[in-house]
């Protein structure tokens, strides 16, 4: 056990280095640029992230528009979800509707969520509507694609097992393809979460916006407070790191037979 | 006797990338009521094939599978255990044998479905694994559990693909006298494929030998031996080696 554990410590310390000389780097560089609109200070920094509840640059406190960025991208993700998972889980599981709705799948998944922003604003005008729209379009393949694929990685053995006991069509895909395809469905869900949390502060990057740290890191940007726009990076680092964390730790309570078969 | 099963000649040829295969060329036999048959022959001449065709897992053939009722006039209930045990992995081990119980098409209750699970928990010496998972399980158990699985919706047909040849020596001798005590007790037909003249003369009333692709019945051999059988008894021995040696045959005409 004990090895085990300084092994791991060993391994989390050597990340932690890296971390701890980029920041002396970066604290190094701004003393010697010593010009805040180019590098500003990590103190700086620091200084606007321990206070998240005080108004920023005159306006909402950073929690508030981490609030605003993270409810955002909650009612995107679970719309997007709502729709992926049962539309993948058609398309993996009949040949029919594969070949209906493949081709146009594969024409519109390359495209970058952002590219459709112009489409959204003069669909739903500007502000929250449109960029909901952004992060539902963002979020959508990438649950797609894993439903179906776990959909096909489902055993041709488990769903024979299921017909031998006379399960009807509706029973084999509640117990059988719907949990053999849960694995995939999460990475999907994981992967799909990173995306829409980019698409998020992008699309609050763009003119429209009211709230939000995509708003706040460019209106930071116009006022030349780059101290600000470090604290707003640092932010949506660290969520999207947690957030991953929860769909790994997620992944490997629920599917820990997976792999094992 | 009374068949329970009937096949006549069933045909089957598969078909994959334009390339047609003939497998089935023409089976036909009976399966009596109660007894065990094995089915051999050599490797890939259509064996599994046969038993999905039997289950209605595949129905893309000719020639006709035939039930006839039984007692009290309904028609008798198959069930199938699979050359590899295909247990769900997400489900405990209880769950994997209540399954068959909660579809609709078994009008069990809640209740009496647990209590058969219970017993067959108990019969398949698998009470203190009933939380486990499959992945906790040796290659034996898990047999055991899929063999409980299909038992649990009390087929009068068993039909097993190779159930036990990834096991090891003893554990399969002991799940064979398994099965030949669960046969008794439940009263059911099985149907049997294996690989093992050991086990075919071990368990079955009667062998079937199949012939190379495409195929059909080569011989069919009566085992006149009383349970429970010895292997180490003359008259075993002898229907062993009857086996062995055509088993032989068929592996050397089909190296010529
Ligand atoms: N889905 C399939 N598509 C095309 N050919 C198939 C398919 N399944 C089986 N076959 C062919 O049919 C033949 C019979 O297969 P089957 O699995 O029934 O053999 P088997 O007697 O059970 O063999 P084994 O003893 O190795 O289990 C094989 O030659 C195989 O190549
Ligand atoms: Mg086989």
């Amino acid at each position: 056990m004990a090895p085990i554990q300084n092994y791991r410590i060993r391994e989390c310390l050597k990340g932690f280095a890296i971390i701890i000389l980029l920041l002396a780097s970066w604290e190094a560089a701004a003393l010697i640029i010593q010009n805040n609109y180019i590098l500003p200070q990590l103190s700086a920094i620091f200084d606007v992230l321990i206070h998240p509840f005080e108004p920023v640059l005159g306006g909402d406190s950073l929690i508030s528009d981490t609030y605003v960025s993270l409810a955002e991208v909650m009612s995107g993700f679970l719309c997007a979800a709502a729709l992926a998972i049962p539309v993948g889980l058609l398309i993996g599981w009949s040949k029919e509707v594969r070949s209906y709705l493949n081709p146009v799948i594969q024409i519109l998944r390359p495209v970058p969520p952002i590219a459709w922003m112009p489409f959204a604003i003069a669909w739903f005008g500007i502000g929250s509507n449109s960029i909901l729209f952004i992060i539902m379009v963002g979020a959508f393949f990438p649950i797609l694609i894993n439903t179906t694929d776990g959909v096909n990685s489902v055993r041709r053995q488990w769903i024979d097992v299921s017909r031998m006991l006379h399960a009807t069509q509706f029973e084999i895909i509640k117990t059988v393809v719907v949990p053999g395809a849960l694995p995939g469905i999460w990475t999907g869900l994981r992967v799909s979460f990173g995306v829409a949390w980019m698409c998020v502060v992008a699309a609050e990057m763009l003119p429209g916006a009211s709230a939000g740290l995509g708003f706040i890191i460019m209106y930071a940007y116009n006022l030349g407070q780059l101290q600000v726009i470090g604290a707003g990076v640092i932010i949506i680092g660290l969520i999207g790191l947690c957030a991953d964390m929860i769909f790994r730790m997620g992944q490997k309570r629920f599917f820990a037979w997976q792999g094992s078969e | 006797m009374k068949p329970v099963l009937s096949l006549e000649n069933i045909k089957k040829t598969y078909t994959e990338d334009g390339v047609t295969c003939n497998t089935l060329s023409g089976v036909s036999f009976d399966v009596f009521q109660s007894e065990i048959l094995c089915i051999m022959g050599p490797s890939g001449c259509g064996k599994s094939t046969l038993l999905r065709i039997i289950e209605k897992l595949d129905s893309e053939y000719n020639g006709s599978v035939c039930k006839h009722q039984i007692k009290d006039g309904k028609s008798p209930k198959n069930a199938m255990i699979f050359q590899e045990h295909a247990l769900f992995p997400w489900l405990t081990v209880f769950d994997n044998i209540i399954y068959g119980l909660r579809l609709k098409a078994e009008d069990v209750s809640e209740d009496e479905a647990v209590s058969r699970v219970n017993s067959l928990l108990s019969i398949t010496r698998l009470d203190k694994f009933s939380d486990s998972y499959p992945r906790q399980l040796s290659g034996g158990m898990k047999q055991r559990v899929s063999v409980a699985r299909a038992l649990a919706i009390r087929p009068d047909i068993l039909l097993m693909d190779e159930p036990f040849s990834a096991l090891d020596p003893f554990t399969r001798r002991e799940l064979q006298d398994e099965i030949l005590r669960i046969r008794t007790e439940m009263d059911m037909t099985i149907v049997l494929v294996t690989h093992n003249p050991e086990e075919a003369v071990y368990l079955a009333d009667r062998v079937i030998m199949l012939s190379e692709r495409p195929s059909s019945v080569s011989k069919i051999i009566q085992v006149c031996l009383p349970y429970p059988r010895n292997p180490a008894d003359p008259g075993f021995l002898a229907v062993r080696e009857e086996i062995s040696g055509m088993v032989r045959k068929q592996n050397t005409e089909n190296s010529v």
